[in-house]
């Protein structure tokens, strides 16, 4: 079955390679983009294409476990830009930007 | 094993910890009136007298929780039993890991009541931010299911990326706070993603579901099974790794250990690296072996452990900030822990090497910051080797502690850091990987060097006159620094009582 599905037919490679460059397209923004803000959407287009990922599997094998993960991954990426944004608004308040060359206190 | 949904006897411990939280959250609700009710006779100011009301408060609920969990396992007959849907594991030897966790909770809160007064952090939000984090650790170790691990996981990290911003004033301390943020948030994506290929690769989230019915074909990675299996493995690892801080994902370790306040820094340091590191000896080290990728892991963790090691030690030696020297030494701590495991026997012993070396490594650490925290004044960080300049004659005691923290740290008997060192290369010699190990060795004779340097600046140096630190009163740092200097000695001479631990712990793994 499960060589069938992805081999063969039902999108499984196409899903699977939208997973893969999604993760990368996130995984580029947080790592070239030098604003804070652009960093965390980075880390969460990385998170969307795991949802993404774990939604196909779900449907592949018929089971909820990968459904109940992504919902889990949804609370937990709004708990983590809530802590995120309120760090960076605060920053902002000291520097007035938000753009990581102004971050240079520590070195080494 | 027992498998029961849900009985209360075997989580008392967290659900009292749970209520804690409550409890703390109405004392900060209702400060005001129970501020006017006790104060009637102290000179303290406000801030640092609800500091105190909530260090207190958090301690008796830390002890209360302490004996639960010694409660539950008189309880339940010491049995072992998987709770909630093949979620969470309790009882049996995971008892020593909850209770040694606590006990890197309790320290880091004696470190702690008066530092916060010093450095004007709000206590009852960290009190409360590090009793969410000690949730989440305790969670983490006894995680049976991927949902479980990932929920624990953030719970554990979240609350401290807030606690590591919590010094507002410092420049220095929201800048780590958003360094650790992001990076961390970024070391979970990975993690996420290996996630959903093991998941992808066996249908199942439960750790030990996936574990058994991951097959690695002779033919590596010829199936789609076996590539989702190793992607999968591969990012997991990379995701953990990051929490345990091995090179080449270390950036952020030297960064936010200088910028938090240093209580938080010796939570970060012990309490998060070793529960990470059970869940990467439940998953990596754990009974199943992975056929033939176990090469591939092999390689792959013995590389990262012994550049780790290296990077770590060497770089240690340059640094001037004594906090950052702290923060490149955990890296290489992570780096000999990981050693135990790089050969990938799959047995008992080399967990239990690995949890006896982070137990020390609790108490070692904690003494070591436990005297930067005791030197530290209003106006007065001491955290570079410049303040360190003879200490020693004004601080004999704070000086002899340290000196025990850096004997341990770099591995002189009869500290326990010692013990833990052979534990990790006799692992390694048992598995013929010498020249690994004679690596390892010589980088751990490189340590001795910034070790010892710190104990010369301190004993050896005329102090800066302009620089004088008066003496004053803190008892709870006191108790902290000599339970955990008291714990490096006899568990150095007798290590047996920790290694039975240790194995008791680890046999929960398997």
């Amino acid at each position: 079955m499960f060589t069938q599905y992805i081999l063969a037919g039902d999108g499984g490679v196409f899903t699977i390679a939208v997973v893969l460059i999604l993760f990368a397209l996130g995984a580029m923004v947080f790592l070239f983009r030098r604003t804070l803000l652009h960093m965390l959407m980075g880390v969460e287009l990385m998170l969307n294409a795991v949802n993404l990922n774990l939604l196909f599997f779900s449907r592949l094998y018929q089971n909820h476990d990968g459904q109940i993960l992504s919902l889990m991954i949804f609370v937990v990426a709004a708990c983590e830009v809530a802590v995120g944004i309120a760090i960076i608004v605060h920053l902002y308040k000291r520097t007035g930007s938000i753009g990581v060359e102004n971050y240079t206190e520590e070195r080494g | 094993m027992s498998e029961l949904f849900f009985d209360p006897a075997f989580l008392l411990g967290e659900l009292g910890l749970a209520a804690l939280i409550v409890v703390l959250t109405l004392a900060d609700a209702f400060r005001k009136p129970l501020y006017q009710l006790f104060n009637g006779t102290t000179q303290l100011s406000e801030l640092e007298y609800r500091n105190r009301q909530a260090g207190w408060l958090t301690g008796i609920g830390f002890v209360i929780v302490a004996a639960l969990f010694i409660y539950t396992n008189k309880l339940t007959g010491g049995e072992p039993a998987i709770l909630l849907h093949n979620s969470l594991k309790a009882g049996g030897g995971l008892l020593i890991g909850k209770l040694v966790i606590l006990i890197a909770g309790i320290l880091t809160l004696l470190l702690s009541i008066r530092y916060t007064s010093i450095e004007s952090i709000p206590g009852i939000d960290y009190y409360l931010l590090l009793c969410f984090s000690l949730l989440g650790a305790l969670t983490l170790i006894a995680a049976e299911n991927f949902i479980m691990l990932f929920l624990a996981l953030e719970m554990m990290s979240i609350p401290i990326y807030a606690m590591v911003g919590l010094k507002r004033y410092n420049p220095r301390s929201d800048e780590s706070a958003i360094k650790y943020l992001l990076l961390g948030g970024f070391s979970s994506g990975f993690l996420l993603l290996g996630i959903s290929f093991l998941y992808g690769a066996t249908g199942s989230l439960v750790i030990s579901d996936v574990l058994t019915s991951l097959s690695f074909p002779t033919i590596e990675l010829a199936t789609p099974q076996a590539l989702f299996g190793a992607l999968g493995l591969i990012f997991l690892f990379i995701g953990l790794a990051f929490k345990v801080s091995l090179v080449p994902f270390h950036a952020w370790t030297p960064d936010v250990y200088e910028g938090a306040a240093t209580p938080i820094t010796a939570f970060m340091s012990v309490a998060v690296k070793l529960s990470a590191f059970a869940v990467i000896l439940k998953i990596f080290a754990g009974s199943t072996s992975f056929g033939g990728f176990d090469s591939i892991l092999v390689g792959m963790l013995g590389f990262f452990a012994l550049i780790t090691v290296m990077y770590g030690n060497s770089v240690a030696i340059v640094q001037t900030n004594v906090k950052r020297m702290l923060a490149y030494s955990s890296i290489a701590h992570a780096g000999y822990m990981a050693l135990a495991i790089a050969p990938m026997t799959h047995t008992v012993d080399a967990a239990k090497a690995v949890l006896f070396y982070g137990i020390g490594y609790v108490a070692m650490n904690m003494l070591a910051f436990g005297v930067l925290i005791y030197l530290t004044r209003q106006n007065h960080y001491c955290e570079t080797l410049d303040d360190l300049k003879g200490v020693a004659r004004k601080f004999p005691g704070a000086a002899a502690m340290m000196t025990i923290a850096m004997f341990s740290l770099a591995g002189i008997p009869p500290a326990v850091g010692f013990v833990g060192k052979i534990q990790i290369f006799m692992q390694l010699i048992n598995a013929h990987m010498y020249i690994t190990a004679v690596i390892a060795l010589l980088f751990s004779f490189v340590a001795l060097y910034f070790y010892i340097n710190v104990l010369v600046v301190m004993y050896m140096k005329e102090p800066d006159t302009d620089k004088t630190i008066e003496s004053s009163h803190q008892f709870p740092v006191w108790v902290a620094m000599a339970a955990s200097a008291l714990l490096i000695i006899l568990l150095g001479i007798l290590p047996t009582p920790l290694l039975n631990w240790s194995q008791q712990w680890a046999s929960i793994l398997f």
